[in-house]
């Protein structure tokens, strides 16, 4: 494992470093001492069984759970600095399973409230940007459109762009495609694979092996609350080291 | 049978002033009501453990009272124990408030609560703040929600208003009585009473119901 890591001490190009994180519900302990950095521009893909601690691995990253034991790092910003935890979380977009847009909200309000909230931007800035970006992920044309009216993939690209728009330094995917129809998958995954192309530094919690195999860096293998294996896509897919691993890609192609 | 409506032309302004106070102290209460139901809805959904405790305990026992016995209670009651004394229309909208308050904490907390946690989840990960979060988003998609019980609960209120007249508040029900032992015409008076009682709580009903589909 260790070789795929770096010291965040030393190199200042990391995004996000986790150092021996510990994470338990009541007495089921749900992250077993996890470590791994992350750097700037790199695309971590990670898999595992489910209720192996993906979620919940992302979820303290940003702080929407809070860890037991060691610490989590994002650009400078100690997750248990409860004071900055706000400011933590601008600086990392999270795409959920379940999109999460705002129904009251039009499209452009979803994408354009947080820079104008958060961001204190002008409203005629916020708007722009966001018109922007709802271009970039190929949805302009529904900026006045609800939520709701929307196909589960052209929502999923709204949720994109929202995170886009606070200009975050990280951008967390928990299953973006698990919720959507077949044919909307690759709409959302060409959008992800556009991002990384660009240059975001992205943690994506997907079972896309295809996507995993064309835009990772780096798979991170998850068993039981701990990193099993982490690999650059070549060698996770060809030469796999665990057991578990193979037994899980044999299920995962297979099915 | 005899009916003699023609009571009316003495007595209409009498009931028409009880009809004036009867909506007094059911808008002044559901005024108040609202404002205590949300701070108690507030409170019990708070991550702090004394405040949620003393929410629950609020909302317990002011419905769990019964109307007109807290109004007793209060008027007679605690003044004679204290020396506290509130006016009879002040005693009767701090009654019909707390517990109308009550009443509405959990039909805000439930509706608060129906809005799915990846509401707050997405707002807190764009760097919201809990009471930003609530205000911006929970609050206008649970307010949807809430109309219509707290409508309902707008209905009840001027059908409980009725309670104050047994402290001397001459809202429509203690003018009616009046009326009625003045000219023993009981039939005439209490089945107009009933009638606007009605005509009141189908309006707002209808009130409601039309907010409710504007909203849609
Ligand atoms: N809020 C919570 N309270 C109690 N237990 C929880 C909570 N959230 C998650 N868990 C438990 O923690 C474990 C890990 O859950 P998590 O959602 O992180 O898994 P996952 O790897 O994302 O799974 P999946 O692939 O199904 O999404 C599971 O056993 C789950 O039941
Ligand atoms: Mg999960």
């Amino acid at each position: 494992m260790s070789d795929s890591l770096v010291d965040p001490s030393v190199d200042r190009n990391v995004v996000v470093s986790l150092e021996d994180v510990r994470k338990s519900f009541g007495s089921l302990e749900v992250i077993r001492g996890i470590s791994l950095s992350i750097r700037n521009g790199s695309v971590v893909v990670i898999c595992g069984p489910s209720g192996c601690g993906k979620s919940t691995m992302l979820r303290c990253i940003n702080g929407l759970e809070s860890i037991d034991a060691g610490d989590i790092v994002v650009d400078g910003i100690s997750v248990k600095d409860k004071r900055k935890l706000r400011l933590l979380r601008t600086e990392t977009g999270m795409v959920f399973q379940q999109f999460n847009l705002f129904p009251h909200k039009t499209v452009l309000e979803n994408v354009s409230m947080a820079p104008i909230d958060i961001r204190r931007m002008s409203r005629i800035e916020a708007l722009q940007l966001s018109r922007e970006l709802l271009d970039r992920v190929g949805i302009l044309d529904k900026e006045n459109e609800m939520p709701s009216s929307l196909s589960g993939g052209q929502q999923q690209r709204v949720a994109i762009a929202r995170g886009l728009a606070m200009n975050p330094k990280l951008m967390m995917f928990d299953e973006p495609t698990s919720a959507l129809d077949p044919e909307m998958i690759k709409e959302v995954l060409d959008v992800m694979r556009n991002l990384a192309e660009d240059g975001m530094t992205m943690i994506v919690v997907s079972h896309e092996m295809g996507f995993a195999r064309e835009v990772a860096d780096l798979i991170v293998m998850m068993d039981e609350g701990q990193i099993i294996e982490g690999q650059s896509p070549e060698k996770f897919f060809e030469h796999p080291r665990e057991e578990r691993t193979k037994k899980f890609l044999s299920q995962i192609i297979s099915h | 049978m005899e009916f003699h409506w023609e009571v009316f032309d003495k007595y209409w302004t009498w009931i028409a002033s009880g009809l004036g106070l009867t909506l007094y102290i059911s808008i002044m209460s559901m005024v108040v009501a609202l404002v205590v139901g949300l701070i108690v809805a507030i409170l019990r959904i708070s991550k702090s453990v004394p405040l949620t405790l003393f929410a629950h305990a609020y909302i317990e026992f002011f419905r769990a009272i019964p109307l007109l016995v807290f109004i007793i209670w209060l008027y007679y009651g605690l003044a004679m124990a204290t020396g506290i004394n509130f006016e009879p229309v002040m005693a009767g909208v701090i009654c019909l408030s707390m517990q109308h308050g009550g009443y509405l904490a959990e039909i805000y907390r439930s509706g608060i609560q129906a809005i799915p946690k990846g509401q707050w989840e997405a707002a807190y990960s764009l760097g919201y703040s809990p009471a930003r979060t609530f205000v911006k988003i929970i609050a206008p998609q649970a307010f949807k929600i809430v109309i219509p019980p707290t409508a309902n609960q707008g209905v009840s209120m001027i059908k409980d208003s009725a309670l104050v007249s047994v402290i001397g508040v001459n809202e429509l029900m203690r003018q009616s009585m009046i009326a009625t032992s003045n000219t023993f015409r009981p039939f005439e008076f209490y089945t107009v009473a009933a009638l606007i009682y009605v005509a009141l709580a189908l309006g707002l009903s209808h009130i409601a119901k039309m907010v409710e589909d504007r909203m849609k």
